[in-house]
């Protein structure tokens, strides 16, 4: 099962909690993300592990920390 | 060897003391000619005709802080640089504080130029970071524009 971390504006408008199955690529994972939490359509936002930034055609294990994250803004 | 990984945080604003220090502490350096300073500063643009008061930052910081030493490995490579510095805050700064801080230095002007540039275009738009500007009234959430 994967954890998730939601940041910045995603923090306010999605739930803390979010359960979704293991999903086994960035591009499944995207999917059920949608699907699964509504407050994320339409809304632009960027996925990445422990281990760095994800990509589309990226593998999962099934078991990672997800942080999503929306547009960064620093600066 | 790649260098350690290097926090850039500072809780609240960069202060001209903390900017006046990290130069001074370069004066011993006498192999750098040149130095290229970048700072942000919190800006007072108007929100549904409001002023922003204050910025509050926050940042996924393991991941940031991985993102900008793979930036600064990469700015090495790239430029002749001697060394460089980058510090950014988190929580609350109000406007007209300065919120972001790169510091370049190399032995000729060229490379500090650039690479200080270069630099702040990079960690804007590859460091997971967000600001929330705040006005009397309500919250707004950053976006970069470039």
């Amino acid at each position: 099962m994967h954890s998730f971390t939601f940041y910045g504006k995603l923090k306010a408008l999605c739930p803390e909690t979010v359960v979704i199955p293991s999903q086994h690529s960035v591009s499944d994972l995207n999917t059920a993300l949608v699907q699964l939490v509504p407050q994320l359509h339409g809304e632009p936002f960027l996925l990445a592990s422990e281990k760095g930034m994800l990509h589309e055609s990226d593998s999962l294990m099934g078991n990672e920390s997800i942080s999503i994250m929306p547009p960064f803004s620093g600066g | 060897m790649s260098a350690s990984i290097k926090n850039i945080f500072t809780q609240g604003p960069i202060t001209p003391a903390f900017i006046a220090d990290s130069i001074a502490k370069h004066q011993t350096k006498t192999s750098i000619g040149a130095h290229d300073l970048f700072l942000g500063q919190v800006r007072a643009d108007e929100k549904e005709g409001l002023p922003v008061t204050s910025i509050i930052y926050t940042a996924n910081e393991s991941l940031a802080l991985s993102i900008c030493h793979e930036i600064r490995e990469e700015a090495f490579q790239k430029f002749a640089i001697t060394c460089l510095h980058i510090h950014h805050s988190l929580g609350e700064i109000k406007t007209g504080e300065i919120c972001f801080f790169v510091f370049v230095s190399s032995p000729h002007r060229k490379a500090s130029f650039e690479a200080c540039e270069w630099l702040v275009n990079e960690i804007k738009a590859k460091c997971p970071i967000w600001g929330e500007e705040k006005t009397a009234e309500k919250s707004f959430w950053k976006e970069n524009h470039g």
